[in-house]
Parts: C-alpha cells; structure tokens; sequence
C-alpha cells in the first residue's frame, strides 16, 4: 500500500470544520492533516466532504448459506458503497448467533468482508426466546452488543434476568420493538391510511408501551440497553425521560423513517412494508424535531430476496435495504448541520459499537485511515437494480436523495473508487 | 342525429356541419307515404307484419311508417326498437356504446321483419341487425327500409324500400331528420 | 390505447359507474330475452383469478361472460399452495402468457389488483381484496336502490355491522358519495375503522337513531368467526344491539329498502325471516349481480380499452 493523499477536501470531525488535504501513510494511517500536503498517489476531492466512515448499528447479514439474500461479504460491499466502514450484523437465518461458535464463526468470515463487520451476539437462545443464551462465553469472543428483542410483553422475567446477568460482562442489548402484542396482524402504520385501505394497522402507541416498559426495566437493573429503529417522537420522549432518570440507554433512527411516510403503501407495493411501519407525515415532522437528542441513524438494512416481495402487501416480508441511501435520505431529510448528521451516522454509533478507537474519531495522525468521502450537494436518484445489496427491492426506488459517496477508505484502502466497489476484498 | 353507421367517422371529436340539403321536411314525408304503400304493395297488406326501428335514426322513421300504415289501412302494426351495438364487428376495435336499450315486446317467429333505418352506408349495422333478429325468433322474412342509401357497401346488402339514393363522399355524413335530409362533414373542434 | 381498470370505485368516478349503469339497463332487457346472450366479446378471454373461495361471486362473471360469448378460464388458486410455491407475479405471468383480455381477481390481502398491471396488459377487474374494495358488489347495490328509489342523489343510506373488516362497506360508501346519497356507518366501535374523519360520513353505535331516516338499511354480513376475536362479546348481544330485527324494521320508512351482500347470516346481523320482508330488495341484489358484472366486462373490454386493427382507418 503506497501513500495517498486526499486533496482539497472538507475536513469534517467533532472538532470542527477546515480545508485541508489529508495524507494516508502505507499503514494505512491517518499520517497528517493539513495544508499543501504531498502524496505519491493523489486523489482530488474538491468540493467533497472527508469525515470519518460511517458505522451502523443495525444490518441483517448472515453467513454463506444466506447468499440467496445477503451474506456478510455482500452486505459489507453494500455498506462501503454507502460510505460505512463499519457494520454490526445481526444474522437472523441459517447461522443464529446464540453461542460462541457461531459467533466465531461468523467473525472468521467477517475478515473477508471489506468493511469492519461487528458481530451481534444473541441474547436468548434461537430455538427458545424464554432462555438467555450463555452471554459470558459469547462475549469472550470478543462480541459486546447481544440482540436482545423477543416478545417482551409476554416474557417479562427472561427479559429482567437477561438485563441482570449481562452487566458483569459489560454488554450492550439491543431491543427493537416487536409492534405486535396490540395487533399481531398489522402491517402498516395505523391510522387513516390504514382505514381507507383496509389494511390491518399496527399502532404508534405498541412501540412506546415496549419503550416505556424496558426503559423502566433498565433503571430498574441498571443494564445498558440500545433501542433500534425508534419511530415515533413519543417513544424519543420516553427514551429522554429514563435517560435524565440515569438510565444507561441510547437509541437510533433509521432513514427511511425520517423520509418515507405511510402514505406510500396507497400503491399496495411490499417494497414499503417495513417494521416498524412507516409512518404519518405528521409523524415524521415531530421525529425530525427531536433527532438532536437521538444517539445513532441505523439502516435496519433487511434484504430479502427479490421475489419474496414480489407479493401481496401482507403476505411479503417486512424489511428494505438502507446502507446505500442512509447519508442521501438524511442530508435531504434533516434540517441539521452536517457535523450533526456525521455525529449520529459516524461517531456516536462508533461509541456505542465500542469501536471508538478505530472507527468515528477526529482526522489526526495515527488513527486508522476509515474514512468517507462524499458529495453532500449531489442529487440523485435511487434505482435498486444498480444498489451493491444482492436484494434489488428498496423502500428508496426512485426517490431524489441528496449526498452521494464517492469514495471509502477502510484501513487506508480505498474500497469505493468514484462509486464503484473495488471486487478484492480488505 | 348524423349517421349511426358511420363507423369511420371520429365520435365525439368534431361537429357536424351541413353542405347541402338533399331533401326538406317535404321529400322526407312523401318519401315515408311512397315506402308505406311500397311495403303495403309488396306484402299485400299487413299480416304478419312487425317494424323494427334500429336504434337511434331508424326508430323515429319507423314509427312513422306505422302511423302511416294504420291511416292507409286501419290496422295497427307492432313497433319493436333494436339496439345492435353489443352485435357490430368493430367492438374493441373503437369505442361502441349502446343508445337505449332494445325494446322487442314479442316473438319474431313466423313474423315478416322490415328493418328500418335512416342510412344505409357499408351494410354492417344491418348484418349486426340481422344476427340480432334471429335471437328473438325465427322470421319468415327480413326486409330492409332506409330513407337514404349512400353507397360503399362492404357486404351484400340491398335494401327493400329507398326513399332516395344519394352518391356520397366515404368522408361525408349524412343527416336524417323530419326537417328533412343534410349532407355535411364531421370538422374538428377548435378547442 | 385506453387504459381502463376497475380495481376500486375511484377507478369509476361519477362518471364511470353512471356508464356502467346505463350498460345494465340493456344488459337487463338482454337478460329477459328468450337467449340471454350476445357475441360482444366474442373472442375475448377472461381469466378469474379466485386465490379465495367465492362459489357465488365467480359463477356470477362466469355466466357474465358466457352471455357476453366472451371465453373465461378458471384459476382457483388455495392461499396455502402460493405460500409454498409460485409468488403472485409468476401467477400472473403465466397466465398473461396465454393471452387474456381481463383478470377478474379476488385475493385475501388487500391492494392485489393494483399490482397486476404490472406484470400483464390484462385489464384488471377486483372481486374482492381483502377488506379493501368490492367494487362491482358497490355497483350492484346502487343498480338496485337507483331501480327501486331512482337517483341515489340526496338519499339516505346506512350501512349496518363490521365496517372496519369489510370491502363491500369500503366500495359502497365510495360509490354512495359519488352517486350524491349521505352515508351513515352503524358499528360498535371495534368493528368501525380506525379513522374515518376523510371518508365523508357519519358514524353512530346507536342503531336504533337512525332507522327511521334512512332510504336503505344495508346490514353487512357478520364475520362468525370474528367474535372469538373479542371484537363483540356474544352474538347474541350484537343481534340485540345491531341486528334488524322485525321490532327495528317496523320503525323504518315505509318506502326504505333492506339490503345485505350475501350470505346472510339469519338470527344474527338480520332476524330469521328479513330476507322476505316486503322492503328487502336481496333477491334484486343477487339477480343484479351477473348484469353488473356484464356492464363492467363491457365497459373494460366493449365500450372502453381498444385496440387498434392493421389497416383500420379511424379517418
């Protein structure tokens, strides 16, 4: 790897905003940051942001039997393209991450990825909800977030108990709400839509009920718990209440709940059937007033296969793919500074994946080079066949996004080029 | 009303407007009395009898005809209406919408049938007619009363009685009405 | 090429279901004549696409279309043999390929007949989606009441029990409005929708307030199963509170129409012996149902998508 030099670009980081061109060593290092520097390898990047890659915090990926949808090779390439150069993945399918050799398993795998894949533990065991999966040995894989969401109404005590046990090997939980204990048929957002539709609606107020009911869980046992794809600003107020209370809990937003309203599904398309559901505009307008005080954006990138959506709206799967047009829909979407965004798409979420060493810090000499490089000016629009995800179906399929990556440096390599994913991997 | 058989002229996309007069509101009625005694002639007398007035320039004339053969005769003879959109060979080709429904109070068996319509153009309204006829019973025969004939047959159709033949341009339209008989084309509507 | 579907009552508009009315008034003389059938659609192909049981609604474009001598080919798919195999797409692929002029549909989930159009040129008729739209029961049901009311302009209708799961009361109150009646929805709450504060109409729990200002009492059929769902208590006690009883159908205008979509559940959404009471128009609305369904096969395949012939001039 020879030395290569980013020019002229906007340097952006927490501690600010400058001019400067910043030179990557054959470590693959931040080497120096600054003015009129000289590389043997030069790319100009004028005109262009240079922050840290961003990290998400919620991707479904799985191993070599999952190719047919995502394995954690396509997914990460899918991920660089979308600037990401780090990725928790969540393996739902054939390899479940509820013991420490699938886990290993999966981590050996991730080595092949090109872009950091941070494995997600399971927190109760596949087969059975109700047990805790043994967290002591997935963790000494190195693991340190657990996917911890099951029917919590229904099992209150394994959620305690889990909540309990995890703090003595210093994990994080990640719950997403199940939206189902109200309507266990909904599909969409309830509401007006719905109604005229017909089609069963899943109520704003199940996911803050489960909000409501595991943040009072956290205080109760003082367990650090993340929450998933927040969707309503209700379910942000309560997150910020525990929080003040000392709850140690943070939360994320995904992009397509900032961008995409319910009343899209009037064209009966599965493409945006996601859960949580999308929804009001009114909705998203409240959300958005409250993203300053949200911790992370993550994609809750699910891909499927093609044909899976291919169905009735209540017949196919929940789930879009995300990584691709996450900065797009948030640089379009949120009427806040770029840093803030960068804040809640790169370094916040580094924190909370406990990557903070390699992955979101400031641009200063000795870090890893895990760098993004994009246009935020630049319009474009989403066509899921051209998407690097091996699933083409996308809740963003002909939506004007704005912010567009050009280029992804992970461990000083650079695995995007103008767009395009380099097909070697790390 | 302007010609119903023109299957070639553009619906509702233009206006009718009128070139010459063929016949005024008197050449229309001595045309009627001259085809009532014709059809009188033919059939010797009534029996048997029914008119059918093709929806919508032949329905007026028929009930005509049969004003005229009660006066002449004394005897009333039935009028049926018939609709035959849902019978024409261009459906799903241009867009074909019935006028009023078909009105056929009674049996066709064994009946004599005399057609009525105001224009007879290429034939195909009447072969459209004539399948209709047969769905209401076997006739003894089938006439064919027009008050204009005007040409450029596609099929081998002659009509029995003619109140007047009249050479045409296939672009015309021809217009029947009591006030009498227009000759015209369809213009595009300056929107 | 005119693009013409009837997958919902906004397919229509005002416009459109007066079209099709007017066609059902000669579809009805053709349906007294000693043949009941004419060569419309000769050569045309309709194919009915039932992924759900419906004896009544698919004999009823079935006949449709042998009196329109159109050709129609059956699919009757199980719901649970397309989980397994062939997604909805393939199905109509397959069958777009063997050449149809129409799909006639009715799928168990809501909004599949929006999504046809994209994988066929077929024109898509809904017979039911979920409890989305029913749209040619709608157009039967304003068949009906304009034959014994007249214009359904400024009439009164109320349509009776679980709103919230059905597609007929989703069609109706759409074709209702745009006729210009006024609606009122009869329902205790877990059987109204969610929100109806856009639909244009009125809602009540009160049965009884409204009987006797109504033009037509429309009583929607009762869902048996529905109440293991705890959507009402007992049907007992929503027959007491919701069911035309013969008590209720005394306090109703003496002109006013009983109707129901079929099948009827009796001693529970109507009393036992409605059905043959001298206000219940049910028998018209069943003998309606295969001209409507004429009139709409028409309107799609006759009177509305063409398709232009080699050397037919339109000059």
């Amino acid at each position: 790897m020879s030395e290569l030099l980013l020019q002229g670009g906007r340097v952006i980081d927490k501690s600010g905003e400058r001019l400067a061109d910043v030179l990557v060593d054959s470590e693959g290092r931040i080497a120096e940051v600054g003015e009129g520097l000289k590389g043997r390898e030069t790319l100009d990047v004028r005109g262009k942001v240079i922050s840290s890659g961003f990290v998400d915090l919620n991707a479904y990926m799985g191993g070599p039997e999952d190719q047919l949808s995502e394995t954690i090779i396509s997914g990460a390439e899918s991920a660089v393209k979308g600037g990401y150069t780090a990725v928790v993945a969540i393996s739902r399918n054939s390899v479940v991450a509820d013991n420490a050799s699938s886990v290993k398993a999966l981590m050996e795998l991730s080595q092949e990825a090109s872009c950091e894949i941070i494995v997600a533990g399971s927190a109760t065991l596949h087969n059975d909800a109700g047990t805790m999966s043994p967290l002591g040995e997935i963790s000494d894989t190195g693991a340190k977030l657990f996917s911890a969401s099951g029917p919590p109404l229904t099992d209150f005590e394994t959620t305690r108990r889990i909540m309990e046990y995890s703090q003595k090997y210093d994990i994080t939980l990640l719950y997403s709400s199940s939206n189902s204990f109200l309507s266990p048929k909904g599909v969409m957002n309830e509401g007006a839509v719905s109604s005229q539709l017909g089609i069963p609606g899943i109520p704003a107020v199940v996911e803050e009920i489960e909000v409501f009911q595991l943040s009072q869980l956290a205080l109760l046992t003082g367990a650090n718990l993340h929450f998933q794809q927040i969707s309503t600003a209700q379910s942000i107020e309560i997150i910020n209440e525990a929080k003040s209370n000392g709850a140690s809990i943070t939360c994320e937003v995904s992009p397509h709940h900032i961008s995409l309203d319910e009343s899209l599904i009037t064209s009966f398309d599965a493409r945006y059937k996601v859960l949580p559901p999308l929804r009001s505009k009114q909705e998203i307008a409240s959300l958005k007033e409250l993203i300053t005080s949200v911790d992370a954006i993550a994609t809750g990138h699910s891909p499927c296969q093609d044909h899976l959506k291919h169905q009735a709206f209540a017949d196919a799967p929940f789930g879009t793919t995300g990584l691709e047009a996450a900065l797009g829909a948030s640089i379009k979407h949120l009427d806040i500074p770029l840093k803030e965004i960068l804040r809640l798409m790169s370094w916040s979420p580094a924190e909370i994946a406990g990557i903070g060493d390699t992955h979101g810090g400031d641009l200063v000499p000795g870090r890893p080079a895990n760098l993004a490089v994009f246009d935020p000016e630049a319009t474009w629009v989403v066509k899921g066949d051209q998407m690097a995800s091996k699933c083409s179906v996308t809740a963003f399929e002909d939506i004007e996004l704005k912010g567009l990556v050009s280029h992804t440096l992970v461990d000083g390599k650079l695995v995007v080029i103008d767009g395009v994913v380099q097909d070697h991997g790390r | 009303m302007a010609d119903p058989e023109s299957t070639n002229t553009p619906l509702n996309r233009g206006v009718f407007h009128a070139r010459s007069e063929i016949m005024n509101a008197d050449g229309v009625r001595r045309a009627l009395w001259r085809m009532s005694h014709e059809i009188l002639e033919q059939n010797r007398g009534l029996s048997g009898l029914v008119l059918v007035g093709l929806e919508v320039g032949g329905v007026h004339l028929a009930r005509k005809l049969a004003e005229n053969l009660l006066e002449i005769e004394g005897q009333s003879v039935p009028v049926g209406t018939l609709d035959v959109a849902f019978y024409r060979d261009d459906i799903g080709i241009r867009q074909v919408t019935p006028s009023s429904p078909t009105d056929m109070p009674f049996d066709l068996t064994s009946r004599i049938v005399v057609l009525v319509d105001d224009v007879l153009f290429t034939g195909r309204t009447i072969r459209a007619a004539m399948d209709a006829i047969v769905d209401f019973g076997r006739p003894a025969a089938i006439q064919l009363a027009v008050m204009i004939d005007r040409g450029h047959r596609e099929l081998p159709i002659r009509p029995d009685y003619v109140g007047k033949n009249v050479p045409t341009r296939r672009d015309e339209l021809v217009d029947v009405t009591e006030n009498g008989v227009l000759l015209g084309v369809i213009e595009e509507e300056k929107s | 090429m005119i693009e013409r579907h009837i997958r919902s009552i906004d397919d229509l508009g005002r416009s459109g279901i007066e079209e099709i009315l007017t066609l059902s008034d000669h579809f009805h003389e053709v349906s007294t004549r000693r043949i009941p059938k004419v060569p419309a659609l000769r050569g045309k192909t309709i194919a009915l696409l039932f992924y759900e049981d419906s004896t009544r609604t698919r004999l009823s474009f079935e006949t449709a279309s042998k009196r329109l001598s159109a050709d129609s080919l059956n699919f009757s798919i199980g719901s649970s043999s397309v989980k397994k195999g062939e997604s909805l797409r393939d199905t109509v692929e397959t069958i777009s390929a063997m050449g149809v002029d129409a799909i006639v549909v009715r799928h168990g989930s809501a909004g599949v007949p929006w999504l046809l159009p994209r994988w066929t040129d077929a024109a898509v008729i809904n017979a039911g989606d979920g409890s989305h739209e029913h749209p040619t029961q709608a157009l039967l049901d304003c068949y009906t009441i304009r034959n014994k009311l007249g214009e359904l302009d400024g009439k009164r209708i109320t349509i009776v029990g679980d709103i919230r799961h059905s597609r007929v009361a989703r069609s109706n109150v759409k074709a209702f409005l745009s006729l210009g009646a006024s609606v009122t929805l009869v329902a205790p709450k877990t059987l109204m929708p969610f929100d109806t504060d856009d639909w244009g109409v009125e809602t009540t729990d009160q049965f009884d307030s409204v009987i006797g200002d109504s033009d037509v009492l429309y009583m929607l059929r009762m869902q048996l199963e529905r109440q293991q769902k705890s959507f009402v208590p007992s049907l007992r006690e929503y027959a007491k509170e919701y069911g035309l009883s013969n008590s209720r159908a005394q306090s109703m205008k003496p002109e006013s129409l009983i109707m129901h979509p079929g099948p009827m559940n009796r001693g529970v959404e109507v009393s036992s012996n409605i059905k043959e009471h001298p206000n219940s128009v049910v028998n018209d609305q069943v003998a309606n149902g295969v001209i409507i369904r004429m009139s709409a096969l028409y309107y799609l395949l006759g009177a509305g998508n063409v398709t232009k012939l080699e050397g037919f001039s339109d000059e």
